[in-house]
């Protein structure tokens, strides 16, 4: 009852004029600062960090998590659109969702997106409101064993993402794994496959890796088939998402706001780990694998979902403990401080008034996003007609500059053209680029918890299977990588979620 | 023609396996983080290991009877699913990864304005024949809007080029 007290009064603070220009404006900034590649939340409201100097510590806080809410969508739409990542954490919506335009389904997937991305921020605040301060305690007690175990997890899916072929997707993931392993290790900081290049001590940027995959390579394989117009197959037809297909997806978006929201609520581990263990669990549990990868509109869902629910997740620990759970919250952490205000335990009791308008304006800024997103689903989807030539070109000074604006170094831009070269044979060779990724994002963080935690036990591997929450991350880990293989064994006519396996199958011979 | 395509990836990767563990061996495992008892190479040459283990049996099927005989794939997959280019397919795939290629050594040089006008127009009038006129307003159009983003609004600096002081 309290707590819809104090939400009451935070909606009879901001639902006036000025504040809700703000809140606009933080989503109009955000969706547009989340379309351009390289450029992430954290850039942008770190950027915009210094405009809000002469605003009132309410108005700044709801221009920046305007501003941070509203960048989880935006990177959805070029993702979608041009198969070109606007954020790391709407990279993983390229591989299902440029699959959906291509199919005409463009407004479909953008329209999914945009409302798991309600359903997933609301879900979040709920969270936030009821049981964020318990759930902030209980994630605190996430050791490196249990981070280990739950990104094992997330990194068997490598198996079921290679859609065509087990061997090639095991290979992509192998790699992707292999690169992340480039730079100082983070343990004993000994360099490592540097080569002595001294761009490299930082590790190969993710992003960049990702728009050469997707951008570049789709760029030119789209210049070599050259169909006139960018959008390769069917009509921009289906401009929102039919209830079917909503219905199809809801559990989809359910299962992305509950992992999103606690994975955001993990300290450093963030909306991108949430998205890509979001598209794993949708891949592991989708009735038709080979549909992964090829427009499932639930490997769009989920995740679109997720980084959302992470975005909101992170400001559980934030507000509660005053501990950010993303680079983005560390930043907003310097904003409140500019205005005297330390998060913490007792930012509720001491602050109360300021956090609960700052909680309805998450809510505001959701169904303004969600308004915002569905009404700009026609016009954006009128750029898929423009001619290969010209699309292809605009694509690839985007990736230039995408690759540039990381850390204003040529290294990434020439990483960008590598990985392109490397992404369309790839296509060509059909080595599925998902498990590549996953590897790639998922790798580093793997192997800092795996040793973090041998340190922990001086060596003994025990440590894994004595903490309960790490034990039944592992078993799950162990049972999804087993299962596909297992099920594929299993003589033509018995039931199989997976048709494509180390054994070749029968009809196919 | 696919049996051989798998057969070079997978020596291709096998031999970056064989680079990894060379390379990953000879790292060194300073006294202080021995009592993890896994050391700063030991990962990689795990991973190097998943890459050549599935590497192998990709190799080893191409010299199945089956994909000998070019009936089937060797790995039991489908042919690629992009339509095969013709001349002028091929002729765009190159020129557009050359001008790619070109722009981006250019850029430090010429500056990001000069390099990225020059680099669409080039791309629009020999990729795509779109006239003169169309090419240039989208080169200006794509350049003046992502210079004012990116420079003037985010105040990130894009290449400005030797020649500027």
């Amino acid at each position: 009852m309290e707590i819809l007290e104090n939400l009451s009064a935070g909606f009879g603070a901001v639902l006036t004029p000025y504040h809700l220009f703000f809140i606009f404006l933080g989503q109009i900034i955000g969706i547009s600062v989340g379309i351009l590649p390289g450029i992430n939340s954290s850039m942008a409201v770190a950027t915009l960090l210094p405009l809000t100097f002469g605003l009132t510590a309410q108005a700044s806080l709801l221009l920046l998590t305007g501003i941070y809410m509203g960048s989880m969508f935006g990177g959805s739409i070029t993702s979608i659109l041009l198969r070109v990542p606007g954020t790391s954490t709407a990279a993983v919506v390229c591989l299902d969702g440029y699959e959906m335009t291509c199919q005409g389904r463009a407004g479909c997937a953008l329209g999914i997106t945009a409302i798991g991305s309600w359903v997933a921020g609301t879900f979040s605040l709920v969270v936030l409101m009821s049981i964020g301060p318990l759930l902030s305690q209980y994630a605190l007690s996430f050791g490196p064993p249990e981070y280990f175990a739950l990104i094992f997890l997330g990194l068997t899916t490598i198996t079921s993402l290679g859609s065509a072929s087990m061997v090639k997707g095991l290979m992509s993931g192998a790699l992707g794994l292999m690169v992340g392993t480039i730079g100082i290790d983070p343990v004993t900081g000994v360099n490592r496959f540097t080569f002595g290049q001294v761009e490299l001590l930082n590790g190969v940027d993710f992003i960049a890796v990702l728009i050469g995959l997707f951008a570049v390579s789709q760029a030119m394989a789209n210049l070599e088939k050259n169909p006139g117009s960018f959008c390769p197959v069917g009509s921009l037809t289906g401009l929102l998402p039919r209830w079917a297909e909503i219905k199809q997806s809801a559990f989809s978006i359910l299962r992305g706001s509950v992992l999103g929201t606690f994975v955001g609520i993990l300290p450093g581990a963030g909306a991108t780990t949430a998205a890509f263990l979001s598209y794993s669990l949708e891949a592991q549990l989708a009735k038709d694998k080979k549909s992964v990868g090829k427009g499932n509109i639930s490997c769009v869902a989920g995740p679109g979902s997720a980084d959302n629910a992470a975005a909101g997740g992170a400001l559980i620990p934030l507000l509660s403990l005053g501990i950010p759970g993303s680079e983005t919250t560390a930043v907003l952490i310097g904003a409140l401080m500019i205005h005297g205000i330390r998060p913490g335990p007792l930012l509720f009791s001491e602050h109360g008034p300021l956090v609960w308008s700052v909680i309805a304006a998450l809510y505001i800024a959701n169904c303004l996003g969600l308004f915002l997103a569905t009404a700009g689903v026609k016009p954006l989807t009128l750029i898929l007609r423009l001619p290969t030539a010209a699309m292809s070109a605009f694509i690839l000074v985007m990736s230039f500059v995408g690759g540039y604006a990381l850390n204003n170094s040529m290294t990434e831009v020439w990483i960008v053209l590598l990985s392109g070269v490397a992404g369309y044979f790839m296509k060509r060779l059909d080595v599925p680029p998902a498990p590549l990724i996953l590897g790639l994002v998922l790798g580093p963080l793997a192997e800092k918890s795996f040793r973090q935690s041998l340190f922990m036990s001086d060596g003994s591997f025990s440590i894994f299977f004595e903490r309960p929450i790490a034990l039944v991350f592992l078993i799950a880990g162990m049972v999804s990588l087993l299962l596909p293989l297992l099920l594929a064994r299993l003589p033509p006519g018995a039931p199989s979620t997976c048709e494509t396996s180390f054994a070749e199958p029968e009809e196919k011979s | 023609m696919r049996g051989w395509a798998d057969r070079i990836f997978g020596l291709a990767m096998l031999g970056v396996a064989g680079l990894w563990i060379h390379l990953a061996l000879k790292l060194p495992f300073p006294a202080f983080a021995k009592s993890a008892r896994v050391g700063p190479g030991h990962f990689p040459a795990g991973i190097a290991i998943l890459l050549a283990v599935p590497s192998l049996i990709l190799i080893a099927r191409t010299w199945t009877p089956k994909s000998r005989g070019g009936a089937a794939d060797p790995a039991g997959m489908p042919e690629p699913t992009g339509t095969p280019a013709g001349i002028g397919g091929r002729r765009n795939l190159l020129i557009g990864f050359g001008l790619f290629t070109a722009y981006i050594a250019a850029s430090p040089i010429a500056g990001f304005i000069p390099a990225s006008l020059a680099f669409i127009l080039a791309m629009t009038r020999i990729t795509g024949n779109i006239p003169w006129l169309k090419s240039a307003l989208a080169a200006l159009i794509t350049t003046g809007l992502l210079w004012a983003i990116f420079v003037l609004w985010l105040q990130i600096p894009l290449p400005a080029g030797a020649w500027r002081p």
